[in-house]
């Protein structure tokens, strides 16, 4: 009987290929690194996290696609992503697992799962964020609600959490410039969200507000990194 | 952008006692020679090996440890965090085989132990560094070591264990992608000699800890230090 790890690589190219189809519906990738540079590397990715995947399986040690996720992490927030980003690869690889019939206990499962794990900051501040950026997207969403139609709050929320996202990794990483150099380019990004007269400086203020006193890192380093409503109407 | 050389850290510390002035003699000297790597210039990075490493008493295994090895580190860490271009990167590690080369007619060699070993990267792995550094280690320790080089295919691996005879069989893998060539090579060397000792590391091993268990092989070596005291134990020199 074939090993999982052989069931897997044997389908390699079309679980990779599975595993990134809903990333290309969002714009951001190809506003941000533009259509060839997105895909080219947007698949290379995806084959590489299968690939690793079943050289975790041929071991049998998630300690495999742990390292491999921690290494890849350091290198992709450099490169203006986050980790929500590389988690949701995680996710888009679950899923393509899922839909080739492998159930949530299976080992490529487990392993996919020890992959999302490591991601979890150690505690402090970033982890804070992290354990806690599902209710902070919702109080912050809730404090806009008089901006929103009812369809766009989960939408705001999802990117409310993206920004966590990427406010955790300047700090855990203690580079305030990565949530800077976000911020900047993010600005312009912004209106394809479709968020109407929702301003991304606004959006940015109100979230630093749910941040309050339990938060006061993640707060500061935020101040820092905002881009202020005279600069994006000027 | 963030300066790579001012950003230089070490965490490695020397086995022997280090006093202040050495160690600044040493920061300074690896300070120097990154610049040098990220430079691209060669004749500086030796100039400083040379002039201000070996004619100045710094021993050629401190510079093995404390200044070669710790700025490839420190490369890999600029190129991660994209400080650094894959062309730099190679740049800069092609400099460090230059300087690996460029010293290891200095090193100092104890009296020959008669004992040979084999060392290769197995294949498809084209990271080479820490091999032909754990090589020199070894012949600085009196064993004459053949050193094969990066991705060497498992078949001609056995033939060269059969020609050669080695006491020990060392292989080295850096990416964990690689781990099932190193099962292959295990396997063909095992099947051409089967009581040979097999040593094995590189940082492959850093994600799947205690996996030398599983290998069949006889020891992991660690680092260039811990594979040679493991050699001398297992060879009983």
């Amino acid at each position: 009987m074939e090993t999982p790890s052989r069931l897997v690589e044997a389908r390699a190219d079309t679980l990779a290929r599975a595993s990134v189809e809903a990333m290309y519906q969002d714009p951001f990738w190809e506003a941000r690194y533009g259509a060839e540079r997105a895909r080219r590397f947007g698949d290379e990715d995806a084959r590489f996290h299968v690939r690793y995947l079943v050289q975790s399986l041929d071991e049998h040690r998630p300690s495999v696609m742990e390292g491999y996720a921690r290494w890849l992490r350091t290198l992709l927030v450099s490169r203006g992503m986050c980790t929500l980003h590389l988690d949701q690869n995680f996710v888009g690889l679950a899923s393509a697992l899922e839909a080739d019939g492998w159930g949530p206990d299976s080992e490529p499962q487990v392993h996919v799962r020890a992959a999302r794990k490591a991601l979890l900051y150690p505690d402090g501040p970033a982890r804070r964020l992290q354990d806690t950026a599902q209710a902070l997207a919702r109080a912050t969403t809730a404090r806009l609600a008089l901006y929103l139609t009812p369809e766009d709050k989960p939408r705001l929320e999802e990117e409310m959490c993206l920004q966590l996202s990427y406010l955790a990794d300047a700090l855990a990483e203690q580079k305030p410039e990565l949530m800077a150099d976000h911020v900047r380019w993010y600005v312009g990004f912004w209106p394809r969200r479709g968020f109407g007269l929702l301003a991304f400086p606004s959006v940015l203020g109100m979230l630093k507000a749910s941040l309050g006193v339990a938060h006061p890192e993640a707060r500061a380093l935020l101040a820092t990194a905002g881009v202020s409503w005279e600069e994006t109407r000027s | 952008m963030e300066d790579p050389v001012t950003t230089f850290r070490y965490s490695t510390s020397p086995s022997e006692p280090v006093t202040p002035e050495t160690e600044t003699t040493l920061t300074h000297l690896r300070s120097r020679y990154l610049a040098a790597q990220l430079a691209g210039h060669r004749l500086e990075a030796l100039r400083l090996l040379v002039d201000d490493g070996v004619l100045r008493g710094v021993p050629l295994q401190v510079l093995h440890l404390e200044v070669i090895q710790p700025a490839q580190y420190e490369i890999g860490r600029l190129w991660q965090e994209n400080i650094i271009s894959v062309a730099q990167e190679h740049q800069a590690t092609a400099i460090a085989q230059l300087s690996l080369a460029h010293l290891y007619r200095h090193l100092p060699r104890d009296p020959p132990n008669d004992k040979v070993v084999l060392l290769s990267c197995v294949e498809g792995e084209l990271h080479e560094v820490g091999a032909r550094m754990a090589s020199d280690f070894l012949e600085m320790a009196g064993f004459d070591v053949r050193f094969l080089g990066a991705n060497v295919p498992h078949e001609h691996l056995g033939r060269m264990v059969r020609q050669v005879r080695p006491h020990l069989l060392a292989l080295s893998v850096t990416m964990t992608y690689h781990l099932p060539a190193l099962r292959r090579a295990v396997g063909h060397a095992r099947a051409v000699a089967p009581d040979l000792p097999i040593a094995a590391g590189g940082l492959a091993f850093r994600w799947a800890p205690g996996l030398e268990d599983t290998l069949g092989v006889s020891f992991l070596g660690g680092d260039a230090r811990e594979l040679v005291s493991a050699a001398c134990r297992t060879l009983g020199v």
